[in-house]
């Protein structure tokens, strides 16, 4: 189908979204380029490239890239993971320690950051100039409590300004153990053939939580006893709330940011949060969402492990964390069926092709800083994103 | 006289690394008249034995001074040589 709106008219003043924000490739490819190349995008946390010479591999919107720390210099670098031979991936690993890479297609080998160090029977180059045939570096990354994240843009706000009032909650997030937290579980994925953004609008969406996970719901009731509170928090409870941080980011709080609990059995962070475009916090992870197409996407969940506590302390967060968001738990599963693929399946239906964003439009309250704060089942941070969205593909 | 080992020559443990990117063994040599560090290259079965004195020496190396043995023109791959691996 060829859109025959543009992006600015793809969401109205009352909180119409049109459908072809999730099914068009037209709109998918423009997103690679105002959303994808430019802002900042988060890639790594510190502790899964501890050790100079670690890296690991994963995505910069689509692009595939390859995260480094220096051999010599403990650098943090983010690399385009071509060869700039042929154009083969250069590591497949999703993780390793390796100072030098060596291209598996005609044996090209670089420094971990970057440079060409050498080519394969060089003689038949002649006096081809290696210095300029480095992996291609990202021009600019910076690092936040211990986040790394990477721009494509040579200028533009610094990390700090960009992160803007999200930037406490990944604070948060990284003192969540009693020295910090590391991502040393590594991560599990899973994917699913619908847009990367409904998995955005899930993940801060607590409006559905009590049909979509009901089944959970009923199985904890069971356990306990009672009905559990999560609900009745969501709907009742003014301390939980939602709140537009501005640049795209939102967060539902849990009472109060630092120890506030879903009391769900679904992880002990505090908050949802999400930092726009792509990296969201839930339960006790961090779920990084990897556009692939308009219609195909795929999620790495990575459990948050805790600094300075007994390994059982962290094996009960993996085990809270398997019961919900695992392969074989109880929530995850019907997100995918539900808020994914139903969804995938009904926007076929595009006779009428616009969706409702507008649930708590009117009530949004004015907080310090330019934030704005909604009640918890609002869709106010379906709407912070939609408002950075929309401004960076105008 | 040196206890045999798993490899019946004598010399210590035998260790393996891997990466994507290579793949090695390496020992400790009791054949000579001292004790030699073996590696071998999985890949293509070459071996250098290395003294103490050059171990210690590997010390003192940043991994930029080591890329001269990198290049692959220079070691195995020349266009003066055939292919090596």
């Amino acid at each position: 189908m060829t859109l025959d709106l543009t992006p600015a008219d793809l969401i109205t003043d009352d909180w119409r979204v049109h459908g072809s924000i999730y099914t068009s490739p037209e709109v998918f490819a423009r997103e690679q380029r105002a959303l994808f190349h430019g802002p900042w995008l988060y890639v790594a946390h510190e502790s899964e490239i501890a050790h100079p010479g670690d890296y690991k591999t994963t995505f910069a919107g689509t692009q595939p890239v390859i995260v480094t720390r220096g051999a010599d210099d403990g650098e943090i670098r983010v690399l385009l993971n071509r060869c700039r031979h042929r154009g083969a991936s250069v590591c497949q690993d999703e993780s390793g320690n390796a100072n030098y890479f060596r291209c598996p297609y005609h044996g090209w080998t670089y420094r971990n950051s970057g440079e060409l160090r050498g080519i394969t029977y060089d003689a038949a180059y002649g006096d081809i100039d290696r210095s300029t045939l480095g992996l291609i570096r990202l021009p600019r990354v910076d690092s936040y409590a211990g986040f790394v994240f990477a721009s494509f843009a040579q200028d533009g706000p610094s990390l700090v300004e960009y992160l803007g009032n999200a930037a406490p909650y990944l604070e948060i997030v990284s003192q969540q153990g009693p020295q910090g937290i590391r991502l040393s579980a590594g991560s599990h994925r899973l994917t699913y053939n619908a847009n990367w953004k409904l998995q955005i609008e899930n993940t801060i969406d607590n409006y559905h939580f009590g049909f979509v996970h009901k089944s959970f719901l009923d199985v904890l009731a069971d356990r306990i006893g009672q009905a559990p509170p999560i609900m009745q928090n969501v709907m009742n409870n003014p301390e939980w709330r939602t709140i537009d941080l501005g640049n795209g980011h939102s967060v539902h709080e849990f009472g109060d940011p630092r120890t506030g609990n879903n009391q769900g059995q679904l992880g002990d962070l505090p908050f949802n949060l999400i930092v726009f475009p792509n990296l969201c916090f839930v339960g006790a992870q961090l779920r990084h969402v990897l556009p692939k197409k308009a219609d195909r996407t795929e999620v790495r969940l990575y459990p948050i492990m805790h600094e300075g506590v007994p390994d059982e302390d962290n094996a009960a967060i993996l085990r809270v964390h398997e019961g919900f968001y695992g392969p074989a738990g109880m929530g995850g599963a019907d997100d995918i069926e539900v808020a994914f693929d139903r969804v995938s399946d009904g926007l076929a239906a595009d006779e009428h092709d616009w969706l409702i964003m507008a649930r708590g439009m009117d009530n949004e309250q004015p907080g310090e800083n330019g934030i704005l704060i909604g009640h918890a089942a609002d869709e106010l941070p379906q709407r912070a994103f939609y408002r950075q969205w929309k401004a960076l593909m105008a | 006289m040196q206890a045999r080992n798993a490899n019946g020559n004598g010399n210590g443990p035998r260790l393996s690394l891997s990466s994507e990117f290579g793949s090695v063994t390496v020992e400790v040599d009791h054949q000579a008249n001292g004790p030699r560090l073996r590696i071998e290259n999985v890949q293509n079965g070459r071996v250098v034995f290395l003294d103490p004195l050059e171990v210690a020496s590997l010390t003192w190396l940043t991994h930029d001074r080591l890329g001269p043995f990198l290049d692959p023109s220079q070691t195995g791959w020349s266009s003066d040589e055939g292919a090596s691996g």
